[in-house]
């Protein structure tokens, strides 16, 4: 069995999954690693407790492997796991996750600017102001750039809910962000 | 008008300023170990250890949406984890005493494929034949609701934002605040609901809903497979529908609150399913009067109807369970839940494809 490589594409990593290549699962996830990372940081805004969603998370789509429809977008399919994963831990905090104490962490090992570590930690303050419906999809559409109808598949909303929380989290978001990121 | 991007810049450009951190150490040793543990998903073959994949370059958007069937990732009204009445996550716009809903009318249901004397009809398609007209979305004859949907489904298609404006009622107008909030949607929209414009739904389910102050709402149900970004897609949309002197007006955007689905219950994947002998679950705001319907079924005001029963729950909320008189036949099942609030003003409505086991 040869080796998955970057080009392999998804549909084909999935069959070799499927029939127990974990190799191929591993290269599968962590190709949209990067962005589930966004997605589950961005709701917990904690680096352990990210990293404790996504192992669970990818543990439970290696498990649902099998439910997995052909032709589908394992993306999607992956984000929709990811989500419900961040939402678990959420309920088991039963709380907002985010204390306005916690300094940002940064993306790496290079700091950036003061001034963008601040904008950063009012954008964190103000996700953590918001509801976790409305910060959860704020985050699908105007941070990783799905389309309302997409979102709504992960999120297992109507699309009209989707727009009617992002409205509101816009609105909040701006009120809260101002000239910050301006 | 210009077109908006889909995306608001500003935030946007505020969630691209909070940085996204590397896993720990050891994060996908951990998870390798994991997934020894696990039976692998069909034939097991002897394991690979894992290894790091480079990732491609990050796309500037998603790739299109999946085909979904709707029997194994059907849309649901709530995410999986929301279903847990003590862990509700209700919209503080949601609140307001709600109006009991009352149902009222007739039902329609159309089945485009299910009507083997309308396929029947269809001439067969001939060699040399001019090429078929392309779908267009059709409402049901005398059915002013299904075509204030249909109608507003093709102002979306066309970009033609003024009019689709004219087409929603008071309630979304008010809720979305200006034009120009639905203008920034523009593409969002035509690529999403303006999808049904060029398809014809397998069914198209209208609910009538009359509501105690003198409000005439109805839910319109379109359930049919669309063509989104060059894929086949399984779909399943709610829209509810205001009537004010005779004319009806799309009310997408008054919502009512959150209907949460606690069952059927969805997997990890997304499908939703209701276990042998499970009765259906859902909660809503305190005071709202949810009305539930399986299939084209008869319609009940949850809390009235002898097979429902609500109960308060803590959080302000209610919890509303729903024993269809003779259960939950085996199969594939639409479920459409809506109620009003606000003086009627505000109507939360979705339908959810589901299978009942």
């Amino acid at each position: 069995m040869s080796l998955p490589t970057t080009r392999t594409p998804d549909d084909e990593l999935v069959e070799l999954a499927r029939a127990g290549d974990r190799a191929a699962f591993s290269a599968l996830v962590q190709r949209h690693d990067e962005r589930m990372r966004g997605l589950a940081y961005k709701m917990l805004a904690d680096r352990d407790a990210m990293d404790d969603v996504l192992q669970e998370a990818y543990v439970k789509a290696y498990r649902a492997l099998g439910r997995f429809k052909a032709g589908s977008n394992f993306g999607t399919w992956l984000y929709r796991i990811t989500y419900n994963a961040c939402i678990d831990e959420l309920r088991r905090r039963k709380r907002a996750p985010m204390s306005p104490d916690d300094p940002v962490e940064p993306a790496s090992a290079r700091p950036g600017p003061e001034r963008v570590v601040s904008a950063a930690e009012t954008v964190r303050r103000a996700l953590a102001e918001l509801p976790t419906d409305q910060r959860v999809t704020v985050v699908l559409v105007d941070g990783e750039g799905f389309d309302h109808r997409e979102a709504a598949e992960i999120l297992g909303v109507a699309p009209g809910t989707v727009a009617s929380r992002l409205h509101r989290a816009r609105a909040a978001l701006r009120r809260v962000l101002g000239e910050e990121v301006r | 008008m210009s077109e908006e991007p889909r995306e608001d810049r500003i935030v946007r450009t505020a969630l691209e300023l909070l940085p996204v951190p590397e896993h720990r150490e050891g994060f996908w040793d951990r998870l390798e170990v994991s997934l020894a543990l696990e039976e692998t998903p069909q034939t097991p073959t002897r394991a690979t250890p894992l290894r790091a994949v480079e990732p491609p370059p990050a796309p500037a958007r998603p790739a299109a949406p999946a085909p979904i069937d709707l029997t194994e990732e059907p849309v649901g009204v709530v995410p999986r984890a929301m279903r847990r009445p003590s862990n509700l996550i209700l919209s503080a716009v949601a609140v307001a005493a709600a109006v009991a809903v009352v149902v009222a009318g007739s039902t329609l249901v159309r089945s485009r494929t299910d009507d083997p004397e309308e396929v029947a009809k269809e001439p067969p398609a001939a060699e040399g034949d001019e090429p078929a007209a392309a779908t267009t979305l059709r409402a049901p004859d005398d059915e002013p609701a299904a075509e204030a949907v249909v109608a507003w489904l093709h102002h979306l298609a066309d970009g033609d934002i003024d009019a689709a404006w004219a087409a929603l009622g008071d309630g979304s107008r008010t809720e979305l605040g200006s034009q120009d909030e639905l203008e920034s949607m523009r593409s969002a929209l035509a690529e999403g609901y303006g999808a049904w414009a060029a398809a014809q739904p397998d069914q198209v389910l209208v609910t009538p809903l009359d509501a105690v102050e003198g409000a005439e709402l109805a839910v319109v149900t379109l359930v049919g497979t669309v063509q989104q970004e060059g894929s086949a897609i399984a779909r399943t949309d709610a829209f509810p529908v205001r009537v004010v002197d005779g004319r009806a007006f799309v009310e997408l955007y008054a919502d009512a609150g959150p209907i949460e689905l606690v069952a059927p219950s969805r997997d990890d994947d997304g499908a939703l399913r209701l276990l042998d002998g499970d009765e259906i679950v859902i909660v809503v705001p305190a005071g709202a009067a949810p009305v539930l319907r399986l299939d084209d079924g008869e319609t009940v005001v949850c809390g009235r109807s002898p097979v429902t029963e609500l109960t308060e729950l803590d959080s302000g909320a209610q919890r509303c369970a729903y024993a269809p008189a003779g259960g939950v036949d085996p199969g594939e099942h639409l479920l459409t839940v809506a109620f009003a609030a606000d003086g009627a003003r505000r109507i939360s409505a979705d339908t959810v494809r589901f299978q009942a086991a």
